[in-house]
């Protein structure tokens, strides 16, 4: 195997793969899209020039690769022929809660639901913050924004996700 | 039920399951390095298909447009040819009907080609502008929205069905919550970190912000909040913007002092690019302003590469320009040898070409020597009014 990729999948693998699944929800999708990250990298190593860490250079190539997706995915071909399950005739559900998630306490759960309500810089910057523990140096750096948005953008995610949960506890409480 | 706080929130979201995948390193090395191999191929297929299935398009689509009476001529002729060989009366019947409809389309050609420019101009309008004819009982408010990268200000206009003038600061308020920038291709901005206020009185914009305010770090912030506010007086056409900090406090801290108030002042004499993003057009100006028309066309001949500016296409092709103070207009001449396309980019590039006229203060434009008459929805052989606020955007 190539000593880059064997490099790079040791040390950043799973936090990129993490990282793409809670963006698309769907670990199909994520596998497809953490190989393209690879293609990616691979392609621009050489170009590679340092001035940030590999691992914020490794997330700001995963980030573009999501909303890449996204924009994609924004195709109504996509939409009928993905959304379609053609062997049941019925609609399916895209992000079903993975089993990881599932098995855990509710309030994960309903964190996983939640974070469809944020836009995607939003959920971009909560997964980075909180889930990859990257720093608020480190997340403004991988995506090119000053310290600054982040802050704003995590302090209005935060906003998003508390109403939301919010919300949904109430309605279990009511049950 | 008890209140979720901030620090219940952050501690699930950092006790969030890990997810892993579970492939081997070999298995995804080999789906790379075979990806790797196969896109350079790739590559150029899709394109050349697309580029095919575009001309085919093109040829169908003209086809059907200029030739609609000669292809009635030639369907006549073999419908005749047809009915010699088989020699029924029925067919015969049928005949002479379609030479009768022959005939009025014959009649009709002179029309037909008018029909043409009219069809053209109903087929798509690629244009980005508010013209007055696309107003109606609308009201236009411009916002002004960094780019993604923050590099650009695009001036955005919202078309607002409004009743209420004097009610403008919150319909204003309630768009500025209800779009999504993001999905326009541009940077999250709106709405505002900041307490807005109308004083008709005084015709003032009060702006009070918390200390920690997001619009105090970086010189680049502070050129977009005070772009967005001086947009804001031009929408609520109001004089001054008063700043406060936490109600109290005179002034707001920006990047190099504190801010206590400004003056509208409107951007003058500047030059219009071309702006893609996400492939969505938008027409943008650049920051720098210029004594002469003239010279601002010669500086839109080139690319701004640093800020993603294109030049417009067109106006390399400009041999004199001559303004009439009286009438508000603009004459710009084309070279005799220009070959002017009906596409999209061309309808966008006249915009910037009108948007720029509009910057220096003048109200209609008038080409010479255009070889085609018609660009999208701009008929070239008249005098063109500039549009009334660039890059339009409806919200729901």
């Amino acid at each position: 195997m190539n000593s880059i990729f064997d490099e790079l999948y040791e040390k950043y693998h799973q936090d990129v793969f993490q990282f793409l699944f809670y963006m698309v929800k769907n670990r199909e999708q994520a596998e497809d899209l953490a190989q393209e990250v690879y293609i990616r990298v691979l392609k621009a190593y050489k170009n590679f020039e340092g001035k940030s860490s590999e691992k914020t250079w490794l997330f700001s190539i995963a980030r573009n690769v999501a909303i890449d997706s996204f924009r994609k995915q924004k195709g109504w071909k996509q939409r009928i022929i993905e959304k379609f399950d053609w062997s049941t005739q019925q609609v399916k559900d895209m992000h079903p809660i993975p089993e990881e998630i599932a098995m855990q306490r509710e309030e994960y759960q309903y964190i996983y639901q939640c974070l469809d309500h944020c836009t995607i810089d939003q959920r971009i910057v909560i997964i980075m913050r909180y889930i990859q523990e990257l720093s608020i140096a480190e997340t403004a750096e991988a995506l090119s924004w000053t310290e600054s948005k982040v802050k704003t953008t995590q302090h209005r995610a935060l906003k998003v996700l508390k109403k939301e949960m919010q919300q949904l506890l109430e309605k279990e409480g009511n049950r | 039920m008890k209140k979720i706080s901030d620090e219940q929130l952050e501690e699930w979201l950092r006790e969030m399951p890990k997810l892993k995948d579970h492939r081997d390193p070999h298995d995804i090395y080999e789906n790379i390095s075979k990806k790797l191999e196969e896109r350079p191929r790739k590559t150029w297929i899709i394109p050349s298909f697309a580029t095919a299935a575009a001309v085919l398009l093109v040829a169908i689509l003209s086809f059907n447009l200029f030739d609609g009476a000669s292809v009635n001529h030639s369907a006549d002729k073999s419908l005749k040819e047809e009915a010699a060989i088989e020699q029924k009366t029925s067919l015969q019947k049928e005949e002479s009907s379609v030479e009768n409809e022959a005939r009025t389309d014959v009649g009709n050609e002179e029309n037909s080609t008018e029909m043409n420019d009219i069809t053209f101009q109903a087929t798509e309008d690629s244009t980005t502008a508010v013209y007055a004819e696309d107003l109606g009982a609308m009201q236009v408010f411009t916002l002004a929205i960094p780019d993604s990268e923050g590099q650009n200000i695009i001036p955005v206009s919202l078309l607002v069905e409004t009743t209420d003038l004097s009610d403008k600061l919150s319909r204003l308020e309630e768009a500025m919550a209800s779009m999504d920038e993001e999905e326009w291709g541009l940077g999250d901005y709106y709405p505002l970190e900041a307490d807005l206020a109308v004083d008709e009185a005084s015709s003032t914009l009060n702006v009070d912000v918390f200390a920690n305010h997001p619009y105090q770090f970086g010189s680049t912030t502070q050129v977009i909040f005070e772009n967005a506010i001086q947009q804001l007086l031009n929408s609520l056409q109001l004089n001054q913007a008063i700043f406060t900090t936490n109600k109290i406090e005179k002034g707001i801290t920006l990047s190099n002092d504190v801010l206590t108030s400004i003056t509208k002042t409107e951007p003058r004499n500047r030059p219009f690019y071309l702006f893609y993003t996400n492939d969505i057009p938008y027409l943008v100006p650049y920051s720098e302003s210029y004594s002469t028309i003239e010279e601002a066309f010669e500086a839109m001949k080139t690319n701004i590469d640093t800020h993603n500016l294109r030049a417009p296409l067109l106006v390399d092709q400009i041999s004199e320009v001559a303004i009439d103070e009286t009438n508000k207009s603009v004459v710009i001449t084309f070279n005799k040898e220009i070959n002017i396309e009906d596409t999209p980019e061309t309808t966008q590039s006249i915009e910037a070409i009108l948007l720029t006229v509009k910057s220096f203060g003048y109200e209609k434009v008038k080409f010479n020597n255009a070889p085609i008459d018609y660009v999208g929805r701009f008929a070239l052989q008249e005098e063109i009014q500039v549009p009334i606020a660039a890059n339009k955007k409806s919200i729901d």
